[in-house]
C-alpha cells in the first residue's frame, strides 16, 4: 500500500477541477432549466382554453425550442431598429448595453372541434443566456477563437448580460422544502412542540406547523384558514374517521396511541369526514350558505394543505398518513424518546441556482401570457377557418419580465437583492462571487445559531471566507472540492428500492411496521424495510457499480438517533457534496496505477467516479461514513478517505500561506481584503467598458504560493507584489498599523496602478420627433457651464483622445430638448430652445481620455462611452494588506538613502511595525518571509499551502545553506547616522497586495456648498460636494464641555439657521404678503404682533410636517432675557 | 505586464536579463542557477525576474487576433 | 585615510578604507546615493502611440534607462547659464525613437533610440521597452537631462552602495572544546574546524551577525566577534551610467563643496554678529 503523496492528490484535484470548472454550479443549473425546465413550465398549463361565444376552442401546447422561426437563429441574437436579427457575442452586448439573450419560440396548435389544425411556431420572447452555458456561443470556441471574439479565455462564464452591465444571480440557502422539522418552542410559560414543514411544489409553497401545546393537545395551521384546528378533526376530513385508523396512522406504540388522549377530547362531536369539513367550512367561510362552505373547506384541504403531496382529493389518505407521521414525531419529541431537528445542519439545506429562480420568473411571465393570449384570441373571435396565433401573442411581456427582474434583482413577491453586479475588482474576487451564499434570514437579527460554524460545513463551506459585521455567518462561500447536486428522478430510485427489498407503505403489514425500518425517498415515507443496514450497503455497491445514479445519497439512521431505524434517500437538486476516496476493507481503492493514468490523460476524472474509486457524499449520508484525513491513518473501520484536507477552504482563503499558523479572525480578514487587491482582472481589459476598474502596472506572482493558486488561475492574474519587508519601528511613523514604503522603490514602480472610468451619454429620441444631439454647445443654451469647461471638446461634440481632463471638465456635449414643452408656452414666444445635458467629470478626479466607444444602442440611438484613466502612483493615505490580515496605510514614504541597510545592499521596499503582531498573532506572515528569502535565492517558488507545506524548520536549513542567518534576521546598518544597528532586523520577502482604497478616491473638503432642498442642510457624500455629518455623539462631547457657542456654531450658522417669522397671538406662522410689504397672520389679521424668532430649518419642517398630520403645533413666544 | 526595467528595491538593471532568464527556464534549466550564471545575486533583483508574469503578451494576442481577421477580410 | 582596493572592475568596486569613521564613510554613500549626478531621460513628447501601454507608462520605463554620463561636458538643468526650462544643448540631449511592427509582433528595446550624441546611449540595449502587435507604432522624442537621485531614482548612478565594519573574530581556544556549533551555523562559512580547534577561514565574508556566538554552548562564549568602527569595507555597485571610480571621486568633490558652502554659512553668519 504505497502513499498518496501530496503531488498525487494535488493531480486528482486539478483533475477535478479541470473538468469541473470553477462555476460549475451555475452552467449545470442553468442547463437543466433549459433541457427540462423550460418545458415543464408549459406542460403544467398544457393548453388554453378560448371561451368565444358561438364556437370556443382550445390552444394545445406543444414543445419550446430555442429559435427564431423567422431568421432560425439558434442562439444569442440582437434585433436592429431596422428590424433585422443578427447574432451576437456577449462583448458586443456589454458595449451596445444590450441584452444577451436567445429567442424561445413554443409550438401552438389550435383544437377545433376536436380536430387539429396545423401547428404554428410562435416566437414568445427571449431568455437571456448565461455564458458558457449551453446556450452561449462561448462555450464551444477554443482559446484562440475566444481571444477574436474580444473575450478573455479565462473567465469563468456563469453570468448574465443585462442592458449592457454583467449580473449574477447568486445562490440562495434555503431550508429544505418537504421536510419535516421538529422543534420546541421555549418562549413561554410551558414548552410547545412543533413540526414545521415547507410543503413546495411547483409555483406553490405553504408553511404548514404541527403545534403540541401545553394542554397537551395537537393543532395544525392550515393555510387559508384563520385559526388552528384540532389535529383529530382534520385527519377525520382527509378521511380517516376511525379513531382506531387514526392512531395507527399515526404510530403502532401504545405509549404513543395514550399521548394522543388529549387531542381526541379537542375532537368530540365530530366523528364523520362530512362533520369534519364542515368544522373547517365554519371557520373558513363563516356564515355562508353550507355548500359554499363546504366547498371552501375542501379547497383548503385540497389545494392548500401539503400541496407537495398532491392537490387533488384522491391525495387525501396519503396527507393523513404524512400527517400521522409528523404527529408521530412531536409526541415522540415530548416522550424524550427523539432529539430537535437541527435547523443548520446540512442535510437540512438546499441551495437554490439560477434554474429554478428563472423557473419561477419564466412561470409567472408565462401565465401573464397565456392570459393574454385568450384575451386577444376572444377579442378576435373567429374569423374565418384559419387561426393564426402568432397575431395574438406579444413577445414582449416574458421578454420584459426576463430583463427587468435580472436587470433590478426584484423576483417579484417582495424578495429582492436576487442579482447582483458582478464584482470585477480582480479575477478572484469574481471567482468569489460566482460562489456565494446567501441565506435569506433577516440582517438586523442576531441568529446566532445561524450564522455559526457548523461541523457539517466542512468540506463545504468556506470556515474562513464570510464577511465582518451584520452579514457575519449569513453570506458564505463555497470551499474548493464541494459539488451542488442537480437532482434524478425519484420515480426511479424509488423501483430501483422496491426490488431490492422495501415493502411499499400500503402493502405492508403490522409486523413489519412496528419493527420495520422507514424509509424515505426526499421527504416522504415510501416503504418499510427489514434490513435497513444491508439495504444501505447495498445502495451503495450499485451505485459505485454505476447501477443507480451518483447523484443519490443513501442514510441509515440506528436507533441511537430516534425510537425507530430509519433509512433516508435523497436525489434531489441543491444538496451540497464532496467527493471522497471510497476505502474498502483498511485500504483505498485508489491505486498509484489509477494516479498514472489520471496524469498522463488517459482517465479523467468522471472516470474515477464510474468505476467507484470516488463518490460524492452529502451531510446525510456523510453521517454514515468514517473518513480518515490522511493515508497513513487509514484503519479497517475506515470508510471513506479525505483526498486532500486544504479543499476545505475556499478560493479567498486558499490565497493565504501558512495559514494554519495564523490565529483564525485574520486568515477571516485576508479572506475579505484579497476581493479588493489590485491586479489585472481580465487580460480584455482595453476592450471592456466597466463603470470603474483597477489595474496593477506590473502585477508578480507570489514566491510562496498555495497548491490551489494555479487551479483558480491566480498565477496568470496576480494581484500583488513581492516586496522585501523589513520588521522594525521607524521613526515612529508605522505606529498604529501604518506601514513605511521607500521612494525609491515608487519611483522604480512598485505598487502603481491605473484607474478607470467610464462616462457614457445616449441621444435618446422623445415624442414628437424632438431628439438629443452630441455637439458643442452653444453659450446660449440654458445650463451653459461656461466656455473654458468645454475647450477639449473636438466638433463632433466627443472630446479628444489623449486629453487631459479634470473635475467639470466637459467629456461629451449634448444638448436635449425641453423637458415639459406646456410650460414654455406661456413665457417664450420662439420655439423650443435646447437646454444643455453634457456629461462632465467628476468634480473630486482628474485623468487622461484613454478610449472612446462610439456605437449604436439596441433601440437605434447613438451611444457614447468614454473612458477616462489616472495614473495612482502609491502615496500617504493609501491602503495596502500582506495576505495574513495586516493591513495598513503608507505613514510615511523615505529617501533610499534614509532607509537602513545590509552589507549585500538589501534596503527594505516597506517597514512594518512588531507592534502589530503580538497581539495578532499572524505568525503566518513571519514564515512567509523566510519562505520568499528562501525562495527568491533558490530560485523556486515555495509551497505554502495550509497543511502540506514546506516546514518553518527546514526552510531555516535551507537559508543557512542559502549563506543567509538561521533566524532570517540579517545585521542593518542605519541609513541617517551609519552605525550598525545593535540588534539584528527580521527581514524577508512578502507578498503585499494595494487595496482600492486610495486616499485619492477619499479625500474631500468643504467650506460652503451645495444645500438640500428640502432640509436646507449641507448636502451628503463627496460626490455631492458634501459636508460631514456633526453627529448625535458629537453634539454629545460639545455640551459635555459646555461649549455653548460652538454648538451654536456648528448646528445654526453653519447648516440651516432660518428666521421664522411667528405670529405672537396664535403662534403659528406668519407669512408675507407682497402687496402689503409687512409680514401678516391670516388667522388673526389685525390683531397679529409678529415676531421673528432664529430656529433651524428643520425644525420649521418639522411644525409643516405636524401640520400635514393634521396637528397644530403654536409656539409661544417670549421675551429674550 | 512587461518586465520591469530595475529591480524595485536596489536599482540594478533586470530588464536585459528577462528575455534569456525565461528562455532558459522554458528549456528546463533550474532557475536559481540560470540567475546565478546572469549575474543576478541579490535576493531583491532575483525575486524580480522570478515572480514576473508577461501578461503583456497575453493583451497583445488580442490586437493580433484583430490583425489576423482584419487580414482575412482584405484578403477577399 | 588609507584605501586599498580589494576588487575592481567595470561596474563594481569593492575597497577597504582604514583610519575613518561612520559619519564620513556614511556621508560618502548617501551622496553616493542621491547627489551625484547622472543623465536620464526627464521629459519625453510623444508623437504617435497605437501600443498596448499608455503614455506615462512608457515616459516612466524610458526614465528608468540609464544612460552613459558624460558629467564634464554636461551641465545640471539649474546650473546651466542658458536658464531656459527647455534647455540648451549643454544641458539636454535629444533621443529619438521611431518604432513600428512590421511583420507581426515584435519588442522594442532600448538599443533602437537613437540619440543625439553618440556617446550618450543607454548603457545597455537589450532592455525591452514595449512590445509592438501589428500595424502598431510608438514615435516619441525623449529628452534626457542631469540630476539628482534625491529628486527620482533614475537619477541614481550607483544599484549598490553599502559599506560593512571590518569584521573581528576573537576564538578563546582555552574556552572552546571544538564542538563545531559555530562551524555549523554560520551562514557564509566564515568559520572551520580543523582537529578539535575552530579556526577562521574567510575573515572577510564575516556579517557580524553573531549567529556563532549565540550558538556557543560555552559560558563565558569561547568566540567573540565584533567590528572595527574606524575600518571599513566598501562596495559600490554602479549602473553602467558613470564608472564606479568617477562615482565616488564626485561624491567626495561634492561632500568637500558641501562643507565649504557650510564653512561659508557659518562665517556669513559670525560676520553678522
Amino acid at each position: 500500500m504505497t502513499e498518496i503523496s501530496k503531488e498525487d492528490a494535488h493531480l486528482l484535484l486539478k483533475g477535478f477541477f479541470k473538468e469541473k470548472g470553477l462555476v460549475r454550479q451555475h452552467l449545470d443549473s442553468y442547463n437543466e432549466f433549459i433541457d427540462h425546465g423550460l418545458q415543464e413550465v408549459i406542460d403544467e398549463v398544457g393548453e388554453i382554453p378560448i371561451e368565444v361565444p358561438e364556437a370556443p376552442y382550445k390552444v394545445k401546447l406543444g414543445q419550446i425550442w430555442i429559435i427564431d422561426p423567422q431568421t432560425r437563429i439558434t442562439g444569442p441574437y440582437a434585433t436592429e431598429v431596422d428590424g433585422t436579427k443578427h447574432e451576437i457575442y456577449p462583448m458586443e452586448a456589454r458595449l451596445r448595453n444590450l441584452t444577451y439573450a436567445a429567442p424561445v419560440a413554443l409550438e401552438m396548435t389550435p383544437v377545433i372541434d376536436g380536430r387539429e389544425q396545423d401547428t404554428e411556431l410562435v416566437y414568445i420572447g427571449n431568455i437571456p443566456v448565461m455564458l458558457k452555458s449551453k446556450l452561449c456561443f462561448l462555450s464551444q470556441l477554443s482559446r484562440e477563437e475566444l481571444m477574436a471574439a474580444g473575450e478573455d479565455p479565462d473567465d469563468p462564464g456563469g453570468y448574465f448580460v443585462v442592458n449592457g452591465s454583467e449580473r449574477v444571480i447568486v445562490a440562495m440557502e434555503d431550508l429544505a422544502p418537504n421536510r419535516v422539522i421538529i422543534d420546541m418552542d421555549e418562549k413561554g410559560a410551558a414548552p410547545v412542540y412543533q413540526a414545521k414543514i415547507f410543503s413546495t411544489t411547483v409555483g406553490f409553497r405553504a408553511r404548514i406547523e404541527l403545534k403540541l401545546k401545553p394542554d397537551n393537545a395537537i393543532y395544525i395551521s392550515v393555510p387559508g384558514v384563520p385559526s388552528e384546528l384540532p389535529f383529530i378533526v382534520l385527519m377525520r376530513a382527509l378521511g380517516l374517521e376511525s379513531d382506531k385508523e387514526i392512531a395507527e396512522a399515526i404510530s403502532l406504540e401504545k405509549d404513543i396511541q395514550r399521548a394522543l388522549e388529549f387531542s381526541f377530547e379537542k375532537a368530540l362531536g365530530v366523528e364523520t369526514a362530512k362533520d369534519a369539513i364542515l368544522f373547517i367550512g365554519n371557520r373558513v367561510a363563516h356564515g355562508q350558505v353550507e355548500e359554499y362552505r363546504i366547498q371552501k373547506a375542501e379547497t383548503a384541504i385540497d389545494k392548500n394543505f401539503l400541496p407537495h403531496i398532491g392537490r387533488t382529493a384522491e391525495s387525501r389518505k396519503d396527507k393523513a398518513l404524512f400527517l400521522g407521521e409528523m404527529a408521530c414525531r412531536v409526541i415522540e419529541l415530548k416522550l424524550g424518546r427523539r432529539q430537535t431537528d437541527d435547523k443548520d445542519h446540512f442535510k437540512n439545506k438546499r441551495l437554490r441556482l439560477a434554474g429554478p429562480l428563472l423557473a419561477d420568473l419564466f412561470r409567472i411571465a408565462f401565465r401573464n401570457l397565456t392570459r393574454d393570449i385568450k384575451y386577444q384570441l376572444e377579442r378576435i373571435g373567429v374569423k374565418g377557418p384559419v387561426i393564426t396565433v402568432s397575431a395574438a401573442v406579444r413577445p414582449g411581456i416574458i421578454s420584459e419580465r426576463f430583463q427587468h427582474s435580472l436587470a433590478t434583482g426584484n423576483w417579484g413577491r417582495g424578495r429582492v437583492g436576487v442579482t447582483q453586479l458582478l464584482d470585477r475588482t480582480n479575477h478572484i474576487s469574481t471567482l468569489s462571487h460566482l460562489r456565494r451564499l446567501q441565506s435569506p434570514l433577516s440582517r438586523s437579527q442576531p441568529n446566532f445559531e445561524a450564522r455559526d460554524l457548523h461541523p457539517t460545513h466542512w468540506g463545504r463551506l468556506c470556515p474562513n471566507e464570510t464577511p465582518e459585521g451584520s452579514n457575519c455567518g449569513l453570506v458564505k462561500n463555497l470551499a474548493l472540492s464541494a459539488c451542488i447536486s442537480v437532482g434524478v428522478n425519484p420515480e426511479k430510485i424509488k423501483q430501483t428500492i422496491f426490488s431490492m427489498g422495501v415493502v411499499p407503505i400500503y402493502e405492508a403489514n403490522e409486523a413489519l411496521k412496528l419493527s420495520g425500518a422507514k424509509v424515505f425517498v426526499d421527504g416522504n415515507i415510501v416503504g418499510y424495510c427489514s434490513s435497513p443496514k444491508e439495504l444501505a450497503q447495498e445502495f451503495r455497491q450499485r451505485r459505485r457499480r454505476g447501477e443507480i445514479s451518483t447523484e443519490a445519497n443513501i442514510a441509515y439512521f440506528s436507533k441511537e438517533f430516534s425510537e425507530r431505524e430509519e433509512l433516508y434517500v435523497n436525489c434531489d437538486e441543491g444538496r451540497v457534496r464532496r467527493p471522497l476516496i471510497i476505502v474498502e476493507n483498511g485500504s483505498p481503492r485508489l491505486q498509484p496505477e489509477h494516479i498514472q493514468k489520471i496524469g498522463s490523460g488517459e482517465w479523467s476524472w468522471e472516470d474515477l467516479v464510474k468505476n467507484g474509486i470516488i463518490e460524492y457524499l452529502d451531510a446525510e449520508e456523510e453521517e454514515n461514513a468514517y473518513i480518515a484525513l490522511k493515508m497513513s491513518e487509514v484503519a479497517p473501520e475506515h470508510t471513506h478517505l479525505e483526498i486532500a484536507t486544504y479543499t476545505i477552504l475556499g478560493i479567498c482563503a486558499s490565497t493565504i500561506p501558512y495559514a494554519e499558523h495564523n490565529q483564525s479572525p485574520r486568515n477571516s480578514y485576508q479572506a475579505a481584503m484579497a476581493k479588493q487587491a489590485l491586479g489585472v482582472y481580465a487580460t480584455n481589459y482595453q476592450q471592456r467598458v466597466d463603470s470603474r476598474s483597477h489595474t496593477l502596472h506590473y502585477p508578480q506572482v507570489p514566491l510562496v504560493d498555495t497548491a490551489l493558486m494555479e487551479t483558480m488561475g491566480y498565477n496568470l492574474r496576480p494581484s500583488g507584489q513581492n516586496c522585501v519587508v523589513a520588521v522594525l519601528s521607524f521613526e515612529g511613523y508605522n505606529m498604529e498599523d501604518a506601514i513605511v514604503f521607500n521612494k525609491a522603490s515608487i519611483e522604480r514602480g512598485l505598487a502603481r496602478s491605473t484607474f478607470y472610468r467610464i462616462y457614457e451619454a445616449e441621444c435618446r429620441q422623445y415624442l414628437g420627433g424632438l431628439k438629443d444631439k452630441f455637439t458643442l454647445p452653444e453659450p446660449g443654451t440654458r445650463g451653459y457651464r461656461g466656455e473654458q469647461y468645454y475647450r477639449l471638446l473636438e466638433p463632433d461634440g466627443i472630446i479628444g483622445l489623449e486629453a487631459s481632463v479634470t473635475g467639470g471638465d466637459v467629456l461629451i456635449g449634448r444638448i436635449s430638448p425641453p423637458r415639459f414643452l406646456e410650460e414654455y408656452k406661456e413665457f417664450e414666444v420662439k420655439g423650443p430652445s435646447m437646454r444643455d445635458t453634457s456629461t462632465d467629470m467628476r468634480p473630486s478626479e482628474i485623468g487622461i481620455v484613454d478610449a472612446i466607444f462610439i456605437t449604436q444602442s439596441g433601440e437605434g440611438s447613438k451611444l457614447v462611452k468614454v473612458r477616462v484613466r489616472d495614473q495612482r502612483v502609491p502615496e500617504l493615505g493609501d491602503k495596502f494588506a500582506s495576505r495574513h490580515g495586516q493591513k495598513g496605510v503608507i505613514g510615511l514614504i523615505v529617501p533610499q538613502e534614509d532607509m537602513p541597510f545590509t552589507e549585500d545592499g538589501i534596503v527594505p521596499d516597506i517597514i512594518v511595525n512588531p507592534h502589530a503582531i503580538p497581539s495578532r498573532m499572524t505568525v503566518g506572515q513571519f514564515i512567509e518571509s523566510l519562505a520568499g528569502k528562501t525562495a527568491s535565492v533558490r530560485g523556486k517558488t515555495v509551497d505554502g499551502t495550509p497543511f502540506s507545506n514546506e516546514s518553518s524548520t527546514e526552510l531555516r536549513k535551507a537559508l543557512v545553506k542559502l549563506g543567509f542567518s538561521h533566524t532570517g534576521s540579517e545585521v542593518f546598518y542605519s541609513g541617517v547616522t551609519g552605525q550598525k544597528f545593535v540588534a539584528n532586523i527580521y527581514v524577508g520577502v512578502v507578498y503585499y497586495q494595494k487595496l482600492h482604497h486610495m486616499v485619492a478616491d477619499k479625500i474631500h473638503a468643504r467650506a460652503r456648498g451645495q444645500v438640500q432642498m428640502l432640509t436646507r442642510q449641507p448636502t451628503e457624500g463627496r460626490a455631492r460636494g458634501g459636508g460631514l455629518r456633526f453627529g448625535e455623539m458629537e453634539r454629545d462631547c460639545l455640551i459635555g464641555h459646555g461649549a455653548a457657542m460652538l454648538l451654536r456654531d456648528r448646528l445654526l450658522e453653519e447648516s440651516d439657521k432660518y428666521t421664522l417669522y411667528i405670529c405672537e397671538n396664535c403662534g403659528f406662522i406668519a407669512y408675507y404678503d407682497m402687496k402689503q410689504r409687512k409680514y401678516v397672520c391670516k388667522l388673526c389679521e389685525d390683531k397679529a404682533k409678529i415676531s421673528p424668532v432664529i430656529v433651524s430649518y428643520a425644525f420649521k419642517l418639522l411644525l409643516q410636517e405636524l401640520m400635514s398630520l393634521c396637528i397644530a403645533p403654536q409656539l409661544r413666544l417670549k421675551e429674550k432675557a | 505586464m512587461i518586465i520591469p526595467i530595475r529591480c524595485f528595491t536596489c536599482g540594478k538593471v533586470v530588464g536585459d536579463s528577462w528575455e534569456e532568464f525565461a528562455r532558459r527556464v522554458k528549456a528546463g534549466e533550474n532557475a536559481g542557477e540560470v540567475l546565478d550564471s546572469l549575474g543576478i545575486k541579490r535576493y531583491c533583483c532575483r525575486r524580480m525576474l522570478l515572480s514576473h508574469v508577461e501578461i503583456i503578451d497575453e493583451v497583445l494576442r488580442f490586437y493580433e487576433e484583430a490583425e489576423k481577421r482584419k487580414e482575412a477580410r482584405n484578403f477577399y | 585615510m588609507k584605501i586599498e582596493v580589494l576588487e575592481k572592475d567595470e561596474r563594481n568596486m569593492r575597497l577597504l578604507i582604514r583610519e575613518t569613521d561612520v559619519p564620513y564613510v556614511n556621508a560618502l554613500r548617501r551622496i553616493a546615493i542621491s547627489e551625484v549626478p547622472c543623465l536620464a531621460i526627464g521629459e519625453v513628447v510623444i508623437i504617435e502611440n497605437s501600443s498596448i501601454l499608455q503614455d506615462e507608462m512608457i515616459s516612466h520605463r524610458l526614465g528608468l534607462i540609464p544612460l552613459k554620463t558624460d558629467l564634464d561636458s554636461y551641465n545640471l538643468p539649474e546650473e546651466c547659464e542658458c536658464k531656459s526650462e527647455f534647455g540648451c544643448n549643454l544641458c539636454r540631449v535629444t533621443l529619438t525613437l521611431d518604432a513600428e511592427a512590421k511583420e507581426g509582433t515584435r519588442t522594442v528595446y532600448s538599443g533602437e533610440l537613437v540619440s543625439e550624441n553618440p556617446e550618450i546611449v543607454p548603457v545597455s540595449d537589450k532592455i525591452p521597452l514595449i512590445k509592438l502587435a501589428k500595424e502598431q507604432r510608438l514615435r516619441l522624442e525623449a529628452y534626457a537631462r542631469l540630476g539628482k537621485g534625491k529628486n527620482h531614482a533614475k537619477w541614481q548612478p550607483v544599484s549598490k552602495c553599502t559599506y560593512k565594519y571590518l569584521p573581528k573574530i576573537e576564538i578563546y581556544s582555552k574556552r572552546c572544546d571544538g564542538c563545531g556549533k559555530c562551524v555549523d551555523i554560520c551562514p557564509r562559512k566564515v568559520l572551520a574546524k580543523s582537529q578539535d580547534k575552530i579556526e577562521v577561514r574567510d575573515l572577510m565574508a564575516c556579517i557580524l551577525c553573531q549567529d556563532c556566538v549565540k550558538a556557543c554552548p560555552q559560558n563565558p562564549k569561547a568566540i567573540e566577534v565584533s567590528g572595527d568602527e574606524n575600518t571599513f569595507v566598501f562596495n559600490i555597485e554602479s549602473t553602467g551610467a558613470l564608472p564606479p571610480e568617477r562615482v565616488l571621486a564626485e561624491a567626495v568633490k561634492i561632500l568637500d563643496k558641501q562643507l565649504e558652502q557650510f564653512e561659508n554659512d557659518l562665517k556669513v553668519k559670525k560676520d553678522e554678529d
